[in-house]
This record gives C-alpha cells, structure tokens and sequence, in this order.
C-alpha cells in the first residue's frame, strides 16, 4: 500500500510501503523494550519482597507507592479532559463523490455510511452515462446540471447540491465547495432529492 | 472527553473524510499539552524509589506518546494530511497500553506485597 504524502514537514515526508513496514517494528521494539523496563521492575520487586534490602516499614511505604502508581496511570488514560470533538467536527460533501472507483482522497468510500438504495444506484448509472456524454463533447457547450442530493452519514440525513458541469462535479452548498475532476468511469454515490434540474451554463 | 477518546475520534473523523475545524481542534490541543505537560513535571519531581524505577521510564513513554499524537492530529489539520489519521491511533494507542501495563504490574505486585506484608505482620 503506499500512501503519498506531499508539502509535509521532514520526519513524515512519505510513508511507503517500507516505511510503514518500518514504522510497525519500530513499535514492536519499543514495545519489547517497554516490557523489558517493567520485567526489570518485577525483578527489582522481588528483592523488596525477600526482605532483603527493606524493612517492613520501608516495605509499607512501597505498598502505598505502588497503589499511587495504579492511580496515576489509570488517571492519565481516563480522566485528561478535554472539550468534546464533536462541535470541531464537520462532515464534507466531497466526500459523496466517488471517481471511477477511487475517490479523490486515499480512502475506501465504503468506510463512508451512504445510504444505497435502488434510487440511489439508478442515479449512479444515469449519471456516469452523462459524464460519459459529456466527455465527448466541447466542455463549454455543455448545459450545467444541478442536482440537488442526499445521504446518510452517521445515522442523519444530509441534503446538498452537486453541479455537474463539462468538467466535473462540484458541491454548490456548505462552505467547504471545491472542484471535483470526474474521469469518464466516474460514478457518483448519492440519490436525489430533485435530480436533473437543468441551468444554462 | 478524555484525552484518548479525543484523539481516536479526530483520526476517525479524519479517516472519514470529515473536516476538522483548526479554530476549534488547535486550542484543545493545547490545553491538552498543557495538561501532559503538568503531569510530565509531576512524575518528574516524583520519582519511584530503588526497585521502581522502570515506571517512570514507562510514565515518560507514554506522555511521549500522547505527545506525538497530539502532534500528529495538529499536522493533519493545519497541513490537511488526514493520511496520518493510522499513525494517530498507533501512538494513542501504544500511550494507552502503556498506561494500562503500568497499572497492572503495580496492581498486581501491590496484591503480592500486600499479602506479605499481611503474613509477616
């Protein structure tokens, strides 16, 4: 799998195939070391326990200690609070769009909860034969089309607007609207509300 | 929400596509170093005694964890890289294990003292 990455800083520049391969080791053997440094403390513990070095006074005070450190670590994985994400958190429309089986960023669409119904489908196919149309012709004698659209993300119900122009498709709606390339396979994952408005261009 | 709950829900949103506002996210993470770093500066000036030392080594790595999570999400959202989305649950995650390590060794060594000591006294 490789996963370019482009105008990132260094250290992250490009993960790769290797490199991911690299970075899965890495963690495996920071993870043998880890449990080295705690295999190391149950040896250490064990002396404490022997009797040996401490007495039973010193022995209590490492009773209390240990309890303190159960505490903290379970402290520092459940309670660092912080606002919720949810209010950051804003769902793209890009994201509807699917191009030919790829999709315009490097993740699977079906991880996406798009309601595909039979509607949904029959509009896929009706709109991949447009594109298809389209590309055979001039782009700017091409009528604009505005589809006004739905889907399902996260359980709600999301309305939109796609335009399908000679070049590609774009989401009219939201504040995030960019320009989709369609190559001439392109399918698009999204039913209608009131599809197939016609505009001139 | 905690911290981790947080970060595993940024990398979800961002392997979904999702937006994430940076005027929203950048402060949190902020307040979420803040928050590592006060705790960092508490096991610093807490060390373990003889015997224990191998927990704060541990402590460190897992703050350092969370650190770099944290960095990871503030790259992926200033710089748009939702790619590094897997790489933040990878250090979450590994902060957590950690974490979740740490307490079971001193749980159960504190069971066995506890026992010992309850013997002898």
């Amino acid at each position: 799998m490789s996963l370019p990455i482009s105008s990132t800083p260094a250290g992250i520049a490009s993960y790769n195939g290797g490199e991911l391969w690299s970075l899965v080791k890495a963690r495996r053997e920071a993870r043998g070391e880890r449990q080295e440094a705690l295999a190391y403390v149950e040896q250490q513990l064990s002396s404490v326990l022997l009797g040996v070095e401490l007495g039973e006074a010193e022995q209590a005070q490492y009773l209390s200690r240990l309890a303190q450190t159960a505490g903290t670590a379970q402290a520092l994985r459940e309670d660092l609070e912080v606002p919720e994400l949810s209010e950051a958190r804003v769902p793209r429309d890009l994201y509807i769009i699917k191009a030919g089986g790829i999709s315009w960023r490097p993740f699977p669409l079906s991880q996406r909860q798009v309601e595909v119904t039979p509607l949904h489908r029959r509009l896929q196919a009706r709109m991949a034969m447009a594109i298809k149309q389209r590309r055979k012709m001039a782009p700017e004698s091409l009528p604009v089309q505005v589809h006004s659209i739905a889907f399902q993300y996260a359980g709600r119900r999301l309305e939109d607007r796609v335009e399908i122009s000679g070049w590609g498709a774009r989401v009219l709606a939201r504040d995030n609207e960019k320009t989709l390339p369609l190559p001439a396979s392109s399918s698009i994952s999204l039913f209608p509300v009131s599809a197939g408005r016609q505009i001139s261009p | 929400m905690n911290l981790a709950d947080y970060l595993f829900e940024g990398a979800d949103a961002l392997e979904h596509g999702d937006l994430l506002l940076a005027n929203r996210v950048l402060p949190t993470l902020e307040q979420a170093r803040q928050l590592l770093e006060a705790w960092s500066q508490k096991l610093e000036s807490d060390i373990h005694p003889a015997g224990l030392e191998g927990f704060d080594e541990s402590f460190r790595e897992a703050i350092d964890g969370f650190f770099e999570a944290v960095d990871l999400l503030e790259l992926a959202v200033v710089e748009d890289v939702p790619e590094l989305a897997s790489a933040i649950k990878s250090q979450t995650q590994d902060a957590i294990d950690i974490l979740r390590d740490i307490q079971e060794q001193a749980e159960s060594h504190h069971q066995v003292l506890d026992e010992e000591l309850g013997g002898r006294l």
